[in-house]
């Protein structure tokens, strides 16, 4: 779009070569690089455009060296042919290059109706015709099916409401943010020095910066920018992580393992911080210290990223062909039309966008606009359209479309030769232009009440111009849309005729309709709604909407994950126990464990009136079946601890941990602890 | 003196004590930072990682007098500051300096004296100076103290008032050494190393205790520039209001590390303090001074803790970021 606009520019600032030159013109045009046909022996053309090499012929050809070698090439598949698609297939399928293309058998006419006229080897393509959602039927579940089912729907949408509900009001006074300390507390804000404002993080960009100050006298200001320049390559380097609370003590230390880049960078810091901090007054000497260590290591670092690049797109293979600069598209076309100050764009909005009622230019010249072989096939409504707008004194130009049913004519092929003739009626200034096709379809008049502009031979015209109502305009129909393609520009007088015909149109500006005419959309909404993913993002703002309503997550925004104001009970004993451990209290806490413990097996055997050790062994083990003398061992172990008037610091934890575990089993046997 | 030369000097002390303190060479600095900000250190590590070694290394090669007091729960006030004897022979109760005369005082394992005694030592460290029947005798200079605690016994110890340790102007962690520095060590005891000889190491008197005076003056025409001071304030502010501070740092503590980054600075050979200075000293200056929510304590927050998320939210000037 740049060379275009570039293009545009210089043919406005120069005048336009003269038509009979247009041949040169296309030469230079397709001697450019990036039309690779007529560079590469190997292009992959595909089937269709394989179609211009009989007429090419396997001798040289001075507009399109390399075309020939690459007729002998392998075929590639271009797979969706378009503007958006740059994609060719390898060819080692062995498909056509319209394989893709719906071979239909028969093509819509004007009228609406199927053509069985058009046989041509291209075929027009389906239009895109969205396809229908299948309508939503729940599965037949019977009366109590369908009942439980939107009784589960229900809900479950309830739920989801109160759980939205609950959380967007639960523990907001304890999950609320922590409340930033009141500025009085925290004393006056730190000053903000004149060069503390947000920096960029592109290490070209700050050392331009850096430069600009230094030349603007600011060396204070150049100094802190090349500095940032520095930290902002080791930074992207992974080398240091610049943060704002970091010290450049914090970043040298980071280079612990680089000690030759960190003995340099220490370097460099040590002069800024003299500039920052110090009492030297910065001065263009010092900067030109910082800035002749910084550069090397900032760019150093890019130099090796752009020879890893440069490496990496010379191991690439390269070729990559895109669709309008192959000979099906239309870029040359275009370039050639700006030398001729005619500019060609490719419509995007609809047909039924277009004003019937269109007024003439400024010059009473009418519009151009040329439907393409592979443009969306108008409704009846859009043709009756399209002929209003022509009778208005437009010009509309039908290349290998089925014409409209009242231009009275259809599309035949396998006409003789490739050769094209001009009509006499035509001009008689073109009629000494020698132009050619690679197709060879033509057009069949039932109605011939226009003029015939191109014809293979008598009885096979190839395009037919009839003037429409009383203001000049006219519709033209093409046999195919080969003339107004790269690839045509190629041979012999092709160029002069497309730039004579269009400049006998009239205006300087064409429309080109394609096929992805009406695909674009005018608005997000209708992007979306082109792309049927409304239910997928409706769907995900209602997830995000419960994460924010049961997260308190502010998407893009950075916060403190909200504070516990209370801790579970299990992290409070976990606590208590490592305090205990700290403390080296664990007998202590074995103490106060075996007093709890020992009631509780009173409790639960019932024995509670019963005093003495040994009774309740007796009911422990009668009713767990341990050994008598082991529980009496554990009990006295207790109640020993229990009785205990003083307890001392231990190192014997295990024993203490031990005991706990033997009570605690026993509390578990008996009934548990409740 | 140019920053060269204090810097030069410093490199001096730090190589002479570390030859006997081996592995130590943050605390050396520390220490160092602490004699030359005029303030005093105390020293938390489990017995036996070189503390004595590295005071009375440290006066040698400073050239000051050293002593130390060997806290214990028996020790009275008088026992650190002295007090007034009568001397039968001239009829007058005469003052005897106590051990605090010094230039150099350890103070050894000093929560295991009661409050009483430890708060004797609170006029002497704060004004350099000993009261006693009302008369105020001024201490020497410089005057040091440096004491110690072991952070493991806490039965039959006395926690220091936070009155006191906010008069220490830094705590320092001293903790075991890696083991190569200890084979180290153990080759030198080979070689004949003792410790309780430090005469026969050759320790060098790098400066004396004039010199050590006018160096600590000379840390006033260190430069401080307003962002910097805008950003220890911001730092100790920030320990004011942490969720699990109780008591941040005192104003006190803002001098404290004003006077440490000045003293780094002039150690590392400028004339102006940098972020870093006060960043890299802020736990050793700062983490005596807070304390904690019980609740904090409980779940094993500590002070350095609180200091370090402090450093991390606060702005470094002129940044690159």
């Amino acid at each position: 779009m740049i060379s275009f606009t570039l293009l545009v520019a210089l043919a406005a600032a120069s005048p336009p070569p003269a038509l009979d030159d247009a041949n040169n013109q296309a030469r230079e045009i397709l001697a450019r690089d990036k039309y690779g046909y007529c560079h590469d022996p190997n292009y992959p053309l595909t089937e269709v455009e394989a179609g211009w090499c009989p007429p090419v012929g396997p001798e040289h050809n001075a507009r399109c060296q390399t075309f020939p070698s690459a007729c002998k090439a392998p075929r590639s598949q271009l797979l969706n042919p378009g503007r958006l698609d740059f994609s060719r297939g390898d060819g080692g399928d062995g498909k056509t290059g319209d394989g893709d293309r719906d071979p239909d058998k028969s093509t819509p006419t004007g009228d609406g109706k199927s053509d069985g006229g058009n046989s041509g080897k291209r075929k027009v393509p389906k239009r895109l015709v969205e396809p229908e959602p299948d309508p939503f039927e729940l599965p037949p579940l019977g009366g109590l099916g369908y009942a439980i089912f939107w009784v589960i729907l229900g809900a479950g949408l309830l739920l989801i409401i109160y759980l939205i509900a609950r959380n967007s009001t639960r523990n907001k006074p304890d999950e609320a943010e922590p409340v930033p300390p009141p500025q009085d507390e925290l004393g006056p804000a730190p000053a903000r020095d004149d060069h503390s404002e947000q920096l960029a993080r592109d290490v070209n960009t700050l050392l331009d910066q850096a430069r600009a100050a230094a030349s603007a006298g600011d060396y204070a200001r150049a100094i802190h920018r090349a500095h940032a320049a520095l930290l902002h390559r080791l930074d992207h380097d992974g080398l240091i992580r610049v943060a704002p609370f970091r010290t450049n003590g914090d970043y040298v230390r980071d280079l612990q393992s680089e000690a030759e880049l960190r003995r340099e960078v220490r370097d460099i810091v040590r002069d800024v911080e003299q500039a920052q901090f110090g009492t030297t007054r910065p001065d263009a000497s010092l900067y030109e210290r910082v800035l002749q260590r910084v550069v090397p290591i900032a760019t150093r670092r890019s130099a090796a990223l752009l020879a890893l690049l440069a490496v990496n797109l010379l191991s690439c293979d390269t070729r990559n062909y895109p669709f309008d600069h192959s000979p099906s598209g239309a870029d040359a076309v275009i370039e050639l039309a700006a030398k001729y100050d005619i500019t060609i764009k490719f419509r995007t909005t609809a047909l039924a966008d277009l004003n019937p009622n269109e007024a003439l230019g400024d010059d009473n010249q009418g519009r151009t606009l040329v439907l393409l072989h592979d443009s969306p096939f108008p409704t009846n409504e859009e043709w009756a359209h399209l002929l209003e707008w022509a009778d208005n004194g437009h010009h509309l130009v039908i290349a290998g479309r089925p014409a409209p049913s009242d231009l009275g004519m259809s599309y035949e092929s396998g006409a003789p030769g490739h050769d094209l003739k001009v009509s006499a009626a035509f001009s008689d200034r073109l009629t000494e232009l020698d132009l050619i096709t690679a197709d060879d379809s033509y057009l069949v008049p039932t109605r011939s009440d226009g003029t015939t502009l191109l014809e293979f031979a008598p009885g096979f015209p190839y395009a037919i111009q009839h003037e429409r109502g009383y203001r000049g305009g006219d519709v033209t129909v093409f046999a195919d849309d080969r003339l107004f393609t790269a690839g045509a520009l190629m041979l012999r007088d092709n160029p002069e005729f497309l730039i004579r015909f269009l400049r006998d149109l009239g205006p300087r500006e064409v429309e080109f309709a394609d096929g992805l005419l009406d695909l674009g959309a005018d608005t997000p909404a209708e992007a979306i709604a082109n792309t049927h993913l409304t239910p997928v993002i409706l769907q995900l703002l209602a997830l995000l909407a419960v994460f924010y309503f049961c997260r308190g997550i502010r998407f893009g925004r950075p916060h403190d994950p909200p504070t516990r104001s209370r801790r579970q009970f299990a992290e409070h004993v976990e606590a208590l126990g490592h305090q205990y451990a700290r403390a080296r209290a664990s007998r202590h806490a074995v103490r106060l464990y075996a007093v709890w413990a020992l009631e509780r097996l009173r409790e639960k055997t019932l024995m509670s009136r019963t005093p003495g050790i040994y009774p309740l062994a007796q009911a422990i083990a009668g009713r767990t079946g341990d050994d008598e003398n082991r529980v009496m061992e554990t009990l006295v172990e207790a109640s020993s601890l229990r009785d205990a008037t003083s307890i001392s610091a231990t190192t014997a934890t295990a024993d203490d941990l031990r005991l706990m575990q033997d009570l605690a089993r026993l509390v578990r046997l008996v009934g548990g602890p409740r | 003196m140019t920053p060269q030369q204090f810097a030069e000097i410093c490199s001096n002390i730090r190589t002479q004590v570390g030859r006997v303190l081996l592995g130590q060479d943050e605390i050396i600095d520390n220490v160092l930072v602490g004699v030359l900000a005029r303030g005093h250190v105390l020293i938390e590590g489990v017995p036996g990682l070189g503390k004595t070694l590295m005071v009375r290394a440290l006066a040698r090669v400073l050239g000051c007098v050293a002593k130390r007091i060997q806290f214990t729960p028996d020790l009275m006030p008088s026992d650190v500051t002295g007090g007034n004897i009568f001397n039968q022979q001239k009829q007058q109760f005469e003052f005897m300096p106590g051990p605090v005369f010094t230039q150099l005082l350890l103070a050894d394992e000093i929560n295991r004296a009661p409050a009483k005694t430890q708060a004797a030592l609170l006029e002497a460290m704060a004004d350099r100076s000993v009261s006693s029947d009302g008369v105020t005798r001024p201490l020497p200079q410089p005057f040091f103290v440096m004491a110690t605690q072991n952070p493991v016994e806490s039965q039959g110890t006395y926690p220091l008032p936070e009155a006191q340790l906010d008069r220490f102007l830094m705590k320092l962690d001293v903790t075991h050494p890696s083991r190569e520095v200890e084979k180290r060590l153990l080759a030198n005891v080979v070689k004949g190393f003792d410790a309780a000889a430090l005469e026969n190491v050759g320790l060098e008197q790098v400066i004396t205790g004039e010199n050590l005076v006018f160096m600590q003056t000379y840390l006033n025409q260190i430069r401080v520039t307003d962002d910097l001071l805008d950003y220890i304030t911001d730092i100790v502010a920030r320990t004011r209001s942490h969720r699990s501070v109780f008591l941040g740092a005192s104003p006190r503590g803002s001098i404290a590390l004003l006077a440490t980054s000045r003293a780094r600075a002039a150690m590392e050979g400028r004339d102006f303090v940098i972020p870093d200075d006060i960043k890299t000293l802020a736990p050793a200056v700062l983490r005596h001074r807070l304390i904690l929510h019980p609740d904090a304590e409980f779940e094993g927050a500590s002070a350095d803790d609180c200091i370090k998320t402090v450093l991390n939210e606060a702005r470094v000037p002129k940044t690159a970021a």
